[in-house]
């Protein structure tokens, strides 16, 4: 092991080259609890003077470490010495925090196959056979249920997004009017169900509720 | 002296009042209730009080007897106590020559331990870093500190470290040696670091035989008379401190909370953990005694090098 007071800034800390400026404030107050004046643990261990040199170089160590343009330079000084890979630097890219809905998505996307939202590319109004359907003046519930198909999604997943019962999306791929509810509640229903597989909601519903 | 039959556990400290005793007596208990078979050995030779401690007040035979020479082998001292398995050797109204004991004599004495067939032996040593102590100290690479939670305390304890620290270089430098570099630098003296720094630069062949000897040392540090208000990272602090400056492995194994009734037992002159064994204080010690059976075997199986090298490979 290096004698401390040959020890980079790194490893005075305890630290790896690629830590973070919140783990370089953590790493600096621990130390200082350490070799403080207070300090219990250290009481005695060193001769007065020793430890305020250590004292002084724990903070010359952190307020480069905290200094952005201080720590890029040192970094330079390390790698031009050999003493650290330019590989394992830190580069300043800290994680976007991740808002807590769409981590539970992508779990689920990464095991379940199909996530909430619904498939990405390409737009399903771009897909020749549901381009071709779209087209028609107007929509059964056959037509619905093989868009939803050739988009590869499962009506239970529908039911789960837009909270309307399988049986009722059942009823209105199978069109079975007298099982549909008011045309009033029905028109949402459609519009949910387009806005899941990505069309346009106001269109599909206009077009299926023309035929009754 | 690298393969002991027995495995040894000199427990110091510097400075008194400490626990050091007590410590010693609650681990013979556990190790002995484990099933080991364990001596207690009072090498605190000036002021010894570990007999009390067990539960017998009035030993009938001491260490004594061994370096007078009135008995021919150090067995011969041995005690029986309450269990049957731990064992003591008492140095109780020792005189004041076996307290001053001379060179050889203690030679004679450190051989004598090292042969005796036990699974555990618990020497207790005093307070203070005279050579008797630390000799007793160093003779194994498994020292556990004693210390309380207070300046004082920790001040005589880093006192103590380096003192075996020093003494042990000297050991593995012969005298004559140690004096050609004693007139290098005094200053460095003041610090173990320093001291090596210069061995390194004058006879680098020597500064590596003591850094091996040094780093062969697995020493244990135990918080004694922990209240409630004390900081629990101060164990591993000083943990840090003396492998980070001192370059010595040390392993924090506990705090033992403080209790009062510690001193109703020794006051009555029974061993606390059989007669408070649900306390805090007990249930910690307890928590000890496992770690070192613990770090038992991790430690006789492994290489003796580093301590993490013992996962086996796929």
């Amino acid at each position: 092991m290096k004698p401390f007071d040959q020890q980079n800034y790194y490893e005075v800390f305890d630290l790896p080259p690629d830590a973070t400026p919140f783990e370089i404030r953590q790493a600096y107050k621990a130390a200082v609890e350490l070799y403080g004046d207070d300090a219990m643990a250290t009481y005695a261990f060193f001769p007065e003077s020793q430890r305020k040199k250590i004292l002084s170089r724990l903070e010359e160590a952190f307020l480069t470490l905290v200094n952005e343009k201080a720590r890029a330079d040192y970094d330079q000084a390390l790698i031009r010495n050999g003493e650290l890979e330019e590989r394992l630097r830190y580069k300043g890219i800290s994680k976007k925090p991740i808002p807590l809905f769409e981590l539970k998505s992508s779990h689920t996307m990464k095991h379940g196959g199909s996530g909430s939202s619904m498939p990405e590319s390409p737009e399903p109004a771009d897909m020749p056979l549901v381009h071709e359907i779209l087209s028609h003046q107007e929509l059964t519930g056959n037509d619905l249920k093989r868009i939803r198909r050739e988009l590869g999604v499962s009506l239970e997943r529908i039911a789960q997004e837009t909270k309307v019962q399988p049986p009722l999306l059942r009823a209105i791929e199978e069109d079975h009017f007298d099982d549909l509810p008011s045309r009033f509640h029905l028109q949402g229903f459609l519009k949910s169900y387009a806005q899941c597989l990505r069309l346009d909601p106001q269109a599909v519903a206009k077009k299926y509720m023309e035929r009754i | 002296m690298d393969d002991p039959m027995a495995r040894i556990w000199p427990i110091g400290g510097g400075k008194g009042g400490s626990g050091k005793s007590l410590f010693v007596g609650a681990l013979g208990s556990y190790l002995a209730k484990a099933g080991k078979a364990t001596l207690l050995v009072d090498a605190d030779l000036g002021g010894a009080n570990l007999h009390t401690v067990v539960g017998i007040p009035h030993p009938t035979r001491t260490v004594s007897a061994f370096i007078n020479r009135e008995v021919d082998s150090l067995e011969d001292t041995i005690i029986e106590t309450g269990h049957p398995s731990l064992f003591l050797i008492s140095g109780a109204r020792n005189s004041l020559e076996v307290a001053n004991l001379p060179y050889a004599q203690k030679l004679r004495l450190l051989r004598a331990i090292f042969k005796l067939p036990y699974e555990h032996i618990l020497l207790d040593l005093g307070a203070g870093t005279s050579f008797n102590t630390l000799d007793f100290f160093i003779l194994s690479n498994l020292g556990i500190f004693v210390t309380t939670p207070e300046p004082t305390s920790i001040e005589n304890t880093y006192h103590f470290i380096r003192s075996a620290y020093f003494r042990k270089i000297r050991q593995v430098l012969k005298q004559t040696q140690l004096r050609a570099f004693h007139h290098h630098a005094k200053a460095s003296w003041k610090t173990p670091a320093a001291f090596l720094d210069m061995l390194k630069q004058e006879a680098p062949g020597r500064a590596a035989s003591v850094e091996k000897a040094l780093g062969a040392f697995r020493f244990k540090l135990v918080l004694n008379q922990f209240r409630k208000q004390d900081d629990v990272r101060l164990g591993l602090q000083i943990c840090k401190v003396c492998q980070r400056h001192l370059g010595l492995q040390m392993q924090f194994l506990g705090n033992i909370r403080f209790d009062d009734r510690v001193h109703y037992a020794v006051c009555q002159k029974v061993s606390f953990v059989d007669k408070y064994p649900y306390t805090q204080a007990a249930l910690d010690l307890r928590a000890v005694a496992q770690a070192i059976l613990a770090t038992e075997k991790v430690e006789s199986k492994a290489p003796p090098k580093k301590v993490g090298a013992s996962r086996p490979s796929p």
